[in-house]
């Protein structure tokens, strides 16, 4: 079986190709670096086997940083290399290819977003491009999936070019063929060129961006609370839980009854894994996870988040950081785990610890965020707002710390290259909505119910009432706290919105709901967030930054204790 | 400013004595200005990029080195970035990558 490897500059569509010809569903977007790590799939195309392989995009063979390491690393094992190609932007991408011939490997040329070569008044003689470079040339649409098959025959023909050219002399090269294949017409600004213009306008960009975001919220939020209150909340009120009841009701062992559906009718108090884990994940979280996404997704696609980083290059570099990380930051409102491992694409490890400790300690993920503020906002709106204040304060004071530890050793500034402003794909965005919400349920469903089972177990073998008796001295001295919380502190290594779920029983003041909310954010993260923090910062980093953590939580919480108590 | 900009120019020729080419154009054109200085709105032609080497590589990657025609569309508030175009694509740069690169107005 042959090994082909996509090779293309950044948000060039590479995995959306990757995604057509495997029927393999991944999450894309209208950005460069959303692709940090290699993805495989097969296909039997004719009575040939290939192996698929879809890499992060580069600019050159050089090495920047880790994920062109990667994408190099995939091209060198290649059989065959299918060099992408942004047909509105044929210069640029040339070069790119000119480093490709020059490794000797057969090749296809695929010229992507053929469509919009049209109405952006581009035309190129692509057989005059064939005979130039002395491979083959495909034109695909991936977005409307044209061209597909094309480029799997073409693989047949797949061809070590034998252009002899100068490598110090590149763009000039280039600058002979395109001139040779490619003619401009003139045409006019169109309204998405005139919005983009405007999002990165000195005054209209900052306002702009304020009010996406602020719009972001509202809608999260609007959205997120009209889902529980007339979709899902009536759905398990109304039909899943009376029939869970009749069905349960059957099963003779009261045990196993009491397992599955606990001893109370509150799904947030019954501890039941057919009732407590399910109206979590389904009920309190799932309608703010797939606001977030939706809004974020379209975010994506439209191409709006590199210029949101621009806009907010500035005050990231207040952070000592780049608007590079303003990505990752704002993934982390969304989900720790995608946050960390979009962290990849940052250049130095320094700006990998810093950006990584702000997603880590400036906001909980969303699913915890929606728990924190709607069993906040029983205590009023200025508990939660305490809560996220503390947060944000703590966040940019580890900050200001870590800067001093971590000196700036090197200057690479800020740059980036600005994807064309699009009407997203409704298909595209469902689909990225789905994988998403798929791999949500996959993962987070499994993980509550076997924390509610965990729970369940320990209980019965006394081991919650032993560590109880254990942590409640110290967690009543340090952070006045009462000794039920012991269990819900373990249970936070799991699932971060189920442990404040389960505050609702403790029937805690505003004060100790403000303590507890900050410790459980802080002290530990969740077990996926755990392992993707090990993979992004190695072992020795990520033990220091989780016990730092943990250190942190515990002074900050018993130091608010303090000043609740002298108040 | 200028004078500031055309000294700097003169002490960076000793570092990077490679591009003695590029150097005896800038001697010869009249206003050489850095990027981040001008205006916006304007279309010019790159004349040098000073400074990290990785990066300049990095940037002649994209296809932003010296000879080429950009315009500078937009700049941040507050010495944020440089948003500039080169046919096709548009980019942003930092404002200190800006301050090294070297245009002359056509």
């Amino acid at each position: 079986m042959k090994k082909v490897v996509l090779a293309g500059n950044p948000n060039v569509g590479k995995s959306l190709i990757f995604s057509r010809i495997t029927r393999i569903g991944i999450v894309t977007a209208n950005y460069a670096g959303t692709t940090v790590e290699m993805k495989s799939g097969h296909v039997s195309f004719k009575g040939n086997e290939y192996e698929i392989i879809d890499g992060p995009g580069i600019y050159s063979l050089e090495e920047f940083s880790k994920t062109d390491e990667i994408a190099i690393k995939l091209i060198d094992n290649a059989d065959i290399v299918i060099d992408v190609i942004d047909a509105t932007n044929l210069e640029r991408n040339l070069n790119l290819t000119l480093q490709l011939i020059e490794k000797n490997k057969p090749m296809v040329v695929c010229l992507n977003f053929w469509e919009e070569t049209a109405h952006k008044g581009i035309t190129i003689d692509v057989k005059e491009l064939e005979k130039l470079l002395g491979i083959p040339v495909i034109t695909t649409s991936a977005l409307r999936s044209e061209g597909i098959s094309e480029l799997l025959a073409a693989l047949t023909r797949a061809e070590t070019s034998d252009l002899v050219f100068d490598s110090d002399d590149n763009w000039n090269y280039i600058g002979n063929i395109v001139r040779k294949v490619q003619k401009l017409s003139h045409r006019h600004h169109t309204f998405l060129e005139s919005i983009s213009d405007l999002t990165l306008h000195p005054v209209w960009g900052i306002i702009i961006a304020f009010f996406v975001l602020i719009f972001t919220l509202i809608i999260v939020r609007f959205l997120g609370e009209s889902l529980i209150n007339y979709v899902f909340g009536p759905f398990y009120t109304f039909l899943y839980n009376p029939l869970l009841q009749s069905l349960v009701n059957k099963i003779p062992s009261p045990i196993i009854r009491s397992l599955l559906i606990g001893n109370s009718p509150d799904p947030l108090q019954s501890f039941g894994i057919l009732t407590s884990s399910i109206y979590i994940a389904l009920v309190s979280v799932f309608p703010y996870f797939f606001s977030f996404y939706l809004v974020f997704g379209f975010l994506e696609d439209f191409g709006y988040l590199p210029r949101l980083a621009v806009v907010l290059d500035k005050l990231f570099h207040k952070l000592g950081l780049h608007g590079y990380s303003s990505i990752p930051v704002m993934l982390g409102l969304g989900c720790k785990v995608p946050a960390f491992m979009a962290t990849r694409s940052l250049t130095n490890k320094r700006e990998k610890i810093l950006t990584i400790t702000l997603i880590y300690m400036s906001a909980p993920c969303l699913s915890q965020s929606a728990m924190i503020v709607s069993l906040g906002m029983n205590y009023g709106a200025g508990t939660v707002l305490a809560i996220y204040i503390v947060l944000i304060a703590l966040a940019l004071g580890m900050n200001w710390a870590m800067n001093k530890v971590y000196k700036k050793e090197d200057t690479s500034d800020f740059f980036t290259e600005f994807p064309v402003c699009r009407i997203p794909s409704f298909k595209l965005m469902a689909n990225k909505l789905w994988i998403r919400i798929k791999e949500y349920f996959a993962e987070v469903l499994p993980m509550i119910g076997v924390g509610v089972l965990v729970m369940n177990i320990l209980d019965a073998l006394h081991v919650l009432s032993f560590i109880t008796d254990v942590i409640q001295k110290p967690a009543n001295i340090l952070l006045g706290l009462p000794p039920e919380i012991a269990p819900i502190m373990l249970l936070n290594f799991l699932r971060k919105d189920a442990s404040v779920a389960l505050l609702v029983p403790l029937k805690l003041t505003a004060h100790e709901f403000i303590i507890a909310c900050i410790f459980l954010t802080l002290s530990t993260p969740c077990v996926a967030s755990f392992f993707a923090l090990f993979k992004e910062l190695g072992t020795k980093t990520a033990v220091k930054l989780t016990v730092l953590m943990f250190v942190i939580a515990l002074v900050s919480s018993s130091l608010i204790h303090f000043i609740f108590m002298l108040v | 400013m200028l004078e500031n900009i055309w000294k700097r120019e003169i002490k960076s020729k000793d570092i990077n004595s490679d591009n003695t080419q590029l150097d005896k154009d800038i001697i010869i054109s009249n206003h050489p200005v850095c990027l981040s200085e001008l205006e916006c709105g304007n279309s010019v032609k790159v004349i040098k990029l000073q400074g990290n080497r990785v990066l300049i590589n990095k940037l002649k990657a994209m296809g932003i080195y010296a000879g080429i025609t950009i315009i500078k569309k937009s700049a941040i508030l507050a010495k944020g970035p440089i948003i500039v175009e080169k046919g096709a694509m548009q980019f942003a740069l930092g404002y200190d990558i800006a301050k090294n690169i070297i245009v002359e107005r056509l």
